[in-house]
């Protein structure tokens, strides 16, 4: 009896953001798209710390290596994870290199050992990697690429790049899109009509030679990431404009309610009015609009690496690495070089879903 | 509800139907039908023969020439009538490999360099070479019947090429060059008869029929054609108003569209064994056959052996592979080593062969780097100019594994020289410079002066910091991993901090023109030729062309008045090119060629990282008379030389 | 009569809007570095064409380009204001209008067909996801839904077409054969058309799905919590008449809204999946001539595209009028 009732009296005293909180758990989809983005998030911090290898590991020996497979029986007894060294022999036929095991060269799996130096966050200098093979041998769990790179660890080191620049793009125009679109609601009148228009204008530019324009003004001697974020930055200050005519749209509606009228009539600025009475009323679907846009960008930054613009090896990112298996040869001999597009589509639905479940449950009516 | 989705759905369909069928560019409906074998004894293609029996096309013999002049082409084997065969382009960009591979020049270049009469008959020179008699084939017509006569090549020159009625200046081998003033001279032409004309140098031309052939396909014009459209005959306001009626902008465009591009231009005659049937830019070029074609096979049979060629157009390289894998493509030069396998593996499958040309190209073009020796920045001029600092650039790369990175290890990993057979090839200068030596490499940097940084990277010995800048408009991957490997590993190990931009070619275009390029991966115009005594322009500085030697071409083109002055070899090189056009003598002509190549081994003025591994050809089985090897370049018009109108499909 | 001011009003106004659109577009077309004359010069000598200094200033005379960029679209404004000449492309060598016209029936086509697969697969999905939240269903279709906007389309396009050529020998490249572009299209090879639209409308249409998908879910789910559901529920009426009499006709609101923003993109189509995957569809025309700077079609193009940008905010925003009545209520005042 005295559980029904504290639960109860916590359901009616809990916050606005409470209550999100547990409707939104009980999205089961969204709730597990959380867990897994903050996974994939982690990961990327601690991506050169996780990543065996590095975007610069060149070797010819290993080109376009399939995914090796981690054994730990050798010869009857337990000795610990180990991979084999690789045979490499081109199949007079096809012409294509075969790669076998070769069951004389046994490599060792250790943890924590100290390879490639890096720099956390760039700017704490490292070496320790969470494991590596024995001198000689190298461990490639998702295979090569068609320079021998290690495929595991430049995904993991990409993600750095494809899950923080779209996020930080998506949050400018997020910012953008509120600011403009509640100014141009609010006020109406010619403030209104003059915003509108300007948001007609950016919305007709065209994508394309925007980007290429911009690709071929910004200079060449900037290391290229940063280059991608200034494109990135330049094109968000262009994507606010959806979000901005939905902002506008509910200001016109929530404009003339009583309680801004009672607002206006208290004294209150007209800034607080904006910021404190009016935008928490639909923030909940402004948060779920950016937990949607970020995926668009990710595409986007795909689509950009497709028409060889933004970011280039050896700087990466999943948009890269899907831009190098664009064609036949790599679907027909290689499919492994396609598993970042299992991380692409992996991490585009948990944003989806993570959106489906905030709205779900920022839905006042249930 | 229903019933809308249903309305939406059939406005849909019908509007396909309706649109899809498309008033664009509308692609010909096929004539040839599927050709049944010859009856014996049949000497033209069935579709033909049958327009000789409705009456609206004249007999064979009244088509070709008369007999003896009749050209007979050499062939593995005699061919069948074949309806069409498919090959897949760009659209517009490439109408010049549409335009070379169906190309008719007066004299034409054999695969071991040499020259032999094609649409010319034969020809005299006198013993100075400044007079040569061409002679024609009697009765020989253009596409549509009317008989082409040494009018023709009198009327192209005088007017067309001189007055520049298409927007190009008279070529080189028009002219002729006074060997004591340099002066050129453009030639004059004399009509004999009908079938035979002189043409009159100056001074000695002993290149001329060579230079014809690289350029000869502009040595003739369809003087009744033209005469109807070119200002000079009809005035400026009809020949504008023409050129409305026909689609141009205005007379000037027309005029290059129908002198310079004209076998793209529906309607105008040719002496190509096909002519267009449709628009370039249409998706599905067709091209079908001459029925006045002079040629004919050893038993009298008329070529062309294929009625069409089918010109698909293609949008993205992967459609290209896809299509021959299947097996749809009959004829593909554009494969890339690293596809080699994924093409085997489907040989059966798809019934083509693969066959592989040799080329003209002195390292592989996205392992090719030019430093401009006339680059602005004094500092950095100097360094470029610096032998050492090339020989430091050279050694600093593993080209074995570069080769193995980039193209599988079918790239030999050799210097940028003249391929073997070549002159001027030799295995020590094949070699030269190949060793991969990164410590040696920093001893001659700093011989050169620079000093080691703090940054870990070679700067000027005033402190200045020194950049690589390297340049190129070539989004392939193989440039961009060679380009990568450069930056990133090899040339950082060495202490030389590079960076790479990839422009858009027309931008890079533009930086050639303005001076503006300093290193070059994967020059537009990378070293390469024939022969450097007919053309020698990637080798010699004679016009604004090659990144290497930038505004050195404008020095010499001006007279001195423009551009940067050569000095050194360079400068040597010039003066040996001089006295080659000066030279009558073919024989003396190869010494000097000799010597300017020597100067080129000394100082490699192009440093190659690879050399190209033989252009593949990938070639449906059942297409015959393909030569299986030969070499692929500019001057043998690329396909060309293949001979395309002796094609025939296998039954 | 309001909204009659209103409409006529905005009309109006669309006129200096087009203009300014058209203007900055035709600054952009022309930003990057070079003109048509080198971007041509570039692609020509490629092929071993040569090009002395002197005859690219003449071309660039002939087309017009040695003016400053300003005075080209002054030009070209005026033309088409004067005389309704849209310019000439300098790739195609024909009026930029014949360009246009000749793939817009083709662009239509695909562009509706794919938007009615959209739609037919994405409605269910949304009435279906809304009316059994939760369930196991709900997760498995939207995750089917969502499927296609989280692949890129390039990399969907080419796997789909290498899969059509390992299991049938022939790669579905492009809508049309050779035998169908040499004969147009019938009855007897429609189906091979139908055939080759098939990776085209699952590649461009599952992009879409997404949003249609969630659009229609959240107004499904707004309307069965509304009054009215309970009343005809309570009245008896069935599950599925109340799901498809009443929800439905309130979830196409949004769609029909969203079909004006997407005039425009019905004019272009697709453009990198038209690439890959050989749509001759207006999309590719425009990418080219951006790269080319062929700047009377690329201007063209762009600035029909902004017309119909323009006409569908037009068309939504009287649909937003007409739905809320806050809005309409605010005109009242301000007249």
């Amino acid at each position: 009896m005295g559980k029904k009732n504290k639960t109860s009296e916590s359901y009616y005293q809990a916050s606005q953001w409470t209550l999100m909180g547990r409707k939104l758990v009980k999205h089961k989809l969204a709730k597990f798209s959380i867990i897994l983005l903050a996974i994939l998030y982690c990961i990327a911090l601690f991506g050169n710390f996780l990543a065996p290898s590095d975007l610069v590991a060149y070797n010819s020996k290993t080109k376009n290596c399939p995914p090796m497979r981690v054994r730990w029986m050798h010869e009857g007894r337990f000795i610990g994870p180990y991979v084999y060294g690789l045979k490499t022999e081109r199949n007079m036929e096809t012409f294509s290199i075969d790669y076998r095991e070769d069951t004389e060269k046994v490599y060792k799996v250790h943890f924590f050992v100290h390879g490639t130096p890096y720099k956390f966050l760039g700017f704490i200098p490292g070496d320790l990697h969470l494991f590596g093979v024995d001198e000689g041998g190298g461990i490639f769990l998702f295979g090569t690429d068609s320079m021998g790179r290690d495929l595991f660890s430049r995904m993991i080191l990409g993600s750095q790049v494809s899950l923080t620049i779209p996020f930080a793009g998506a949050l400018i125009s997020f910012v953008l899109g509120i600011l403009i679109g509640s100014l141009s609601g609010y006020f109406g009148g010619v403030v209104d009509v003059i915003i509108q228009r300007i948001i007609e204008v950016i919305s007709s530019f065209p994508s394309i030679p925007l980007w290429m324009a911009l690709s071929a003004a910004i200079p060449s001697d900037i290391p290229v990431v940063r280059m991608y974020f200034y494109i990135t930055v330049i094109i968000s200050f262009i994507s606010w404009t959806k979000l901005a005519r939905i902002v506008r749209g509910k200001f016109v509606s929530l404009r003339n309610e009583d309680f801004v009228m009672a607002a206006k009539l208290a004294g209150v600025s007209d800034f607080q009015i904006i910021l404190r009475h009016m935008v928490p009323g639909f923030l909940s679907y402004l948060i779920v609009d950016l937990t949607l846009a970020i995926p668009g960008m990710i595409i986007g930054e795909t689509s950009m690496s497709f028409l060889g613009l933004g970011i280039r090896s050896p700087a990466t990112s999943w948009g890269v690495l899907l831009q190098e298996t664009q064609d036949v040869t790599s679907i027909a001999l290689y499919p492994w070089r396609l598993i970042p597009l299992a991380a692409v589509i992996i991490t585009v639905l948990a944003f989806n879903f993570l959106g489906d479940g905030l709205r779900d449950a920022a839905d006042p009516y249930k | 509800m229903k019933k809308a989705t249903l309305l939406v759905a059939l406005i849909a369909l019908a509007g396909t139907l309706a649109f899809a069928n498309g008033t664009k560019e509308m692609t010909p409906a096929p004539t040839g039908q599927t050709v049944a074998a010859p009856a014996k004894g049949e000497k033209e293609a069935p579709m033909l023969a049958k327009q000789v029996a409705a009456g609206t096309l004249p007999k064979l013999e009244e088509r070709l020439p008369v007999a003896s002049d009749v050209m007979v082409e050499t062939m593995d084997s005699v061919g069948t009538y074949s309806d069409y065969f498919t090959y897949l382009f760009k659209g517009k960009d490439d109408q010049w490999t549409v335009g070379k591979m169906t190309e008719e020049s007066l004299f034409r270049f054999k695969a071991d360099g040499t020259v032999e009469p094609n649409v010319a008959k034969g020809y005299e020179v006198n013993s100075d070479a400044t007079i040569y008699t061409i002679h024609l084939r009697k009765g020989m017509k253009w596409s549509d019947g009317v008989p082409f006569t040494s009018e023709d090549c009198i009327f192209f020159y005088e007017h067309m090429c001189k007055p520049k009625s298409f927007g190009k200046s008279l070529w080189d081998c028009w002219y002729s060059i006074d060997p004591v003033t340099k002066e050129k001279t453009p030639c004059t032409m004399e009509k004999v008869d009908d079938y035979t004309y002189k043409v009159i140098f100056k001074n000695p031309a002993p290149n001329f029929l060579e230079m014809l052939a690289i350029n000869g396909k502009w040595a003739f014009a369809p003087a009744h054609w033209h005469k109807q459209i070119l200002p000079e005959f009809i005035g400026k306001d009809a020949a504008d108003a023409k050129a409305k009626e026909m689609g141009y902008k205005d007379a000037a465009a027309m005029g290059k569209e129908t002198g310079y591009y004209y076998w793209n231009v529906v309607g105008r005659p040719t002496l190509r064994p096909w002519v267009a049937k449709n628009a370039i830019t249409s998706d599905l070029l067709i091209y079908e056959r001459n029925p006045y074609y002079w040629k004919t096979d050893k038993d009298g049979k008329q070529l062309p052996y294929f009625d069409e060629i089918h010109f698909e157009k293609f949008s993205d390289p992967n459609q290209l592979l896809l299509k021959t894998l299947s097996g749809e493509n009959d004829i593909n030069i554009s494969i890339s080593y690293t596809d080699l396998a994924t093409l085997k593996q489907n040989q059966g499958k798809g019934g083509y062969s693969i066959y592989s040309w040799g080329n003209t190209t002195w390292s592989s073009g996205c392992a090719s780097l030019q430093l401009n020796l006339t680059t602005p920045d004094d500092k950095i001029r100097a360094l470029y100019q610096n032998i050492d600092f090339r020989h430091a650039l050279s050694i600093a790369v593993d080209r074995t594994e570069v080769s193995a990175l980039v193209t599988d290890g079918f790239s030999e990993p050799l210097q940028a020289s003249p391929a073997k057979g070549a002159l001027g090839y030799s295995e020590e200068w094949a070699k030269k410079w190949t060793e991969y030596d990164p410590e040696g490499a920093r001893k001659l940097l700093e011989k050169c002066g620079l000093v080691m940084g703090s940054d870990g990277y070679y700067q000027f010995a005033d402190g200045t910091p020194f950049i690589l800048d390297i340049l190129s408009h070539d989004n392939t991957s193989a440039t961009s991993k060679v380009a990568e490997l450069l930056t990133e590993k090899y040339y950082k190990a060495a202490g030389i901090k590079a960076t790479f931009s990839l422009r858009d070619r027309s931008l890079v275009e533009n930086m050639l023109i303005n001076n503006e390029v300093q290193a070059i991966l994967n020059p537009v115009s990378p070293m390469e030729t024939v022969s450097i005594i007919l053309r020698p322009d990637t080798l010699v500085p004679v016009r604004n062309y090659s990144a290497w030697y930038g505004t050195y071409g404008d020095w010499y083109v001006s007279g001195g008045k423009k551009g940067m002055e050569p000095t050194g070899d360079v400068k040597t090189l010039l003066s040996l090119y001089d006295e080659l056009l000066a030279t009558s003598d073919k024989a003396k002509q190869v010494t000097i060629a000799e010597k300017m190549l020597k100067l080129h081994q000394e100082n490699v003025w192009q440093i190659g990282y690879f050399k190209d591994a033989p252009t593949l050809m990938v070639v449906k089985s059942d297409l015959k008379n393909f030569p299986k090897t030969s070499i692929y370049c500019d001057e043998f018009r690329g396909l060309g030389i293949a001979h395309l109108q002796n094609l025939y499909r296998a039954k | 009569m309001n909204m009659l001011k209103y409409i006529v009003k905005r009309i109006a106004l669309m006129i200096p809007t087009v203009l300014i659109i058209s203007f900055v577009v035709f600054f952009i077309i022309q930003l990057p570095p070079g003109d048509y004359v080198t971007s041509y010069v570039a692609r020509m000598s490629a092929e071993g064409e040569f090009f002395t200094q002197e005859m690219i200033e003449q071309m660039r005379d002939e087309y017009g380009l040695d003016r400053p960029w300003y005075v080209q679209y002054f030009h070209w404004m005026k033309g088409i204001i004067t005389k309704g000449d849209f310019g000439y492309s300098f790739t195609y060598l024909r009026p930029v209008w014949s360009v246009i016209m000749d793939r817009l029936g083709l662009t239509i086509a695909v562009s509706l067909i794919t938007m009615l697969f959209t739609y037919l697969v994405s409605i269910p999905i949304g009435i279906y996801s809304a009316s059994h939240q939760y369930s196991v269903g709900d997760y498995l279709f939207t995750f089917v839904g969502f499927l296609g906007m989280a692949t890129p389309n390039f990399l969907l396009a080419i796997i789909l077409m290498y899969l059509s050529y390992v299991w049938t020998g022939t790669p579905y490249i492009g809508l049309f054969t050779q035998e169908m572009m040499q004969n147009g299209l019938h009855l007897y090879n429609f189906g091979e058309f139908l055939k080759r639209l098939a990776i085209p409308v699952i590649v461009i249409g599952t992009a879409g799905t997404c949003g249609v998908i969630r659009t229609v879910r959240a107004q499904m789910l707004d309307e069965q919590s509304k009054q009215y559901t309970l009343t005809a529920r309570s009245k008896g009426v069935s599950e599925k008449t109340i799901t498809y009499k009443y929800c439905l006709r309130a979830a196409i609101n949004p769609v029909v809204s969203g079909l004006s923003n997407s005039l425009s993109s019905i004019f272009t189509g697709s453009t990198i999946s038209a690439i890959v995957m050989n749509l001759s569809i207006q999309g590719p025309v425009l990418y080219e001539s951006l790269k080319n700077q062929d700047m009377y079609l690329a201007g063209t193009i762009l600035l029909v595209q902004a017309v119909l940008v323009v006409i569908g905010t037009l068309i939504s925003d009287i649909a937003l009028a007409w739905l809320d009545p806050h809005i309409r209520f605010e005109q009242r005042k301000a007249a």
